[in-house]
């Protein structure tokens, strides 16, 4: 294959300079694609077709939906909820209030699918209680901002949608054959769960070998009744992440149908059942969704052109080839691709680097006999463990300012969270039936 | 004069944002409303309506692209800082007015090619609304206005206003 090496290093060159002088990520995307279309000669109007087409699509509107029910719950009060539950759970075992938070994070997982949202809500809560129960302030912010990756991985998770829509932008050649890529939401909901409650297990293991040697204080044990409540008020909320998952998986509804009458169910459940939602709050809920999916929609636009521009150059071509004759074994293969997606995350968010690295790197694992739903999880995990590494980490940054930490004392602390969670990673990555057993044996 | 006109149109511009910030978020509720209803005519009526998928994808185009204007105001779209800050404060700011110069540029090309991509498409219709194919690219055009003007505005801040708002530390 003929690489077009000025095109490719006038597409990747712009956007990585623009990157560094701090443009925006969305601009940056834009102006690299107008850039290469330009020197391709191409009608400019392809490249702004191209930003409309990419919010074309029916499944991508379950995101704003997630997000709205999201904080229609959160306005409900939701985190205090999962805590309260998470207590009766977990809270009696030593290091009650890390379990606890851990757990919580689980739950509200099953609510947010957002890691700041995570941290924001059960941290702003979760640390100051720990911190009266006299834990470390950096091993707090360090089990709170762990926990929350739980969040982007456990089902229903807006980023596995952006996941989905950008692997339906690439056409995968795999033994001659060339196709495009539609993946069922459905199975990358399903394909979650497992991974999620492996990380869960993994960090309670680990922040109980913490809690033990640091003897912090086990929790008070919950009355019965006290406690049959917490959980019931608690599944009230979780319902939604039920109805969600329910609808996709059984193919009832659409992810998109399903998430609709998630927020017309979290709308009933926070005004008229938990009677926390008025008019004020409303608009608030709004605007608040609005700022979240802002920054996405935007980011999809341009990177649905950067994407096509890609696809022009040939880049996931060359960049399998590439691969493919630096080594056949898979392994190796995966490796890098983990290592690739690490560092990316380490100066990255989340959203915009599955935008460009999904159509690079899915004809990659795919030519590699990795099924593109577990590559999701995998993915998905990889780059939450980004937003926990500075220089750029957005739920390392919240946590800090919520424990009043600096971020570079954060570092230390976290490194056995680190391992913990890469040993998780690997642990997807090789094993594949970890992600894929529920979406095989739910939806073959 | 020129003040005089200058701050009529500001007020104009603030206008027209505040009601398209206001319509972003009713069309936020609008798409949520109308796939509710298709999911009941399903299956309360078992009839689909053929529009409600078309016009709330629709709706998520004009979202999206009306969001680019909108997180340039609100200051949503995030670059990455870190070389950034290691630059003096005077170079600090002449490359974030080269950054809005940038965007409005960005902007222009919106304008300009948009208006084309919508003239281009204006024979054409959507399949279940009979609606013309520009619809959904009409919102190109008009995001650019709104792009420029935002951009610009926050281009003639001065350096003073600009080390105003720096944060204390430096540090995010």
């Amino acid at each position: 294959m003929e690489a077009d090496v000025l095109g490719i290093t006038l597409l990747v060159g712009t956007f990585f300079v623009l990157l560094a002088v701090r443009v925006p990520v969305a601009f940056a995307l834009g102006t690299a694609s107008v850039l290469t279309g330009w020197y391709l000669d191409l009608p400019l109007m392809v490249v702004l077709q191209q930003m409309a087409k990419g919010l074309d699509s029916f499944s991508l509107m379950a995101i704003p939906f997630f997000i709205l029910a999201g904080q229609l719950m959160g306005v409900g009060g939701i985190s205090q909820k999962m805590i309260a539950m998470a207590d009766v759970l977990v809270g009696k075992i030593r290091g009650g209030l890390a379990m606890v938070n851990i757990m919580a994070s689980m739950l509200f997982g099953g609510i947010s699918g957002s890691s700041v949202a995570d941290t924001s809500s059960i941290g702003s809560i979760m640390i100051p209680m720990m911190k009266k129960a006299g834990y470390d302030n950096d091993y707090s912010v360090a089990v709170t901002i762990s926990s929350s990756v739980q969040g982007v991985i456990i089902p229903p998770s807006h980023n596995v949608i952006i996941y989905a829509l950008a692997a339906g932008w690439v056409t995968v050649t795999v033994d001659g054959i060339s196709k495009q890529f539609s993946l069922s939401i459905g199975k990358l909901f399903l394909a979650g769960v497992t991974p999620g409650i492996l990380l869960g297990l993994a960090l309670m293991v680990i922040s109980y070998f913490l809690a033990v040697r640091r003897n912090y204080p086990k929790g008070q044990p919950v009355a019965f009744r006290e406690g049959v409540a917490r959980v019931m008020d608690g599944l009230l909320g979780l319902l939604t992440a039920v109805i969600i998952i329910g609808g996709v998986v059984s193919g009832i509804f659409t992810a998109t149908e399903s998430a609709a009458i998630a927020v017309a169910y979290a709308f009933i459940i926070t005004a008229f059942v938990y009677r926390e939602l008025g008019w004020g709050n409303l608009r608030v809920v709004l605007f608040e969704s609005l700022k979240t999916l802002a920054i996405v929609a935007a980011l999809i636009t341009t990177s649905s052109a950067y994407g096509y521009m890609m696809t022009r150059l040939s880049i996931p071509q060359l960049v399998t080839d590439a691969l493919i004759n630096l080594t056949d074994n898979r392994y190796i293969v995966f490796l890098i691709i983990n290592v690739i997606l690490l560092g990316l995350g380490m100066i990255m968010d989340m959203a915009p680097l599955i935008l460009i690295t999904t159509p690079i790197l899915l004809p990659v694992v795919a030519n590699f006999g990795m099924d593109p739903h577990q590559f999701g999880i995998v993915m998905m995990l990889n780059l939450g463990m980004g937003l926990l590494t500075p220089p750029v980490g957005s739920t390392l940054f919240v946590g800090c300012a919520i424990g009043r930490i600096r971020i570079e004392d954060m570092v230390k602390p976290l490194l056995p969270f680190y391992l913990f969670m890469f040993i998780t990673l690997l642990a997807i990555t090789y094993i594949p039936s970890i992600s894929m057993w529920l979406p095989n044996m739910f939806m073959p | 004069m020129l003040h005089a006109i200058l701050t009529v149109v500001k007020k104009g511009f603030a206008a027209v944002e505040k009601t398209l910030e206001l319509l972003s978020m009713g069309m936020l509720l609008a798409m949520v409303v109308i796939i509710c209803y298709q999911v009941v005519m399903r299956f309360v009526f078992n009839d689909s309506p053929s529009w409600t998928e078309e016009i709330a994808i629709l709706l998520m185009i004009w979202f999206g692209i009306l969001s680019i204007p909108i997180g340039v105001k609100l200051h949503l779209h995030i670059g990455i800082e870190y070389l950034f800050n290691l630059f003096p404060l005077k170079g600090q700011y002449v490359v974030s007015r080269l950054i809005y110069l940038l965007i409005a540029g960005f902007g222009l090309v919106m304008i300009v090619n948009g208006l084309e991509l919508v003239e281009f498409t204006s024979m054409s219709t959507l399949p279940a609304t009979k609606l013309p194919s520009a619809v959904e690219y009409a919102v190109i055009p008009i995001s650019g206005v709104l792009l420029i003007f935002n951009a610009m505005e926050l281009f003639w801040v001065p350096y003073g206003t600009f080390l105003e708002q720096q944060p204390p530390s430096g540090q995010t």
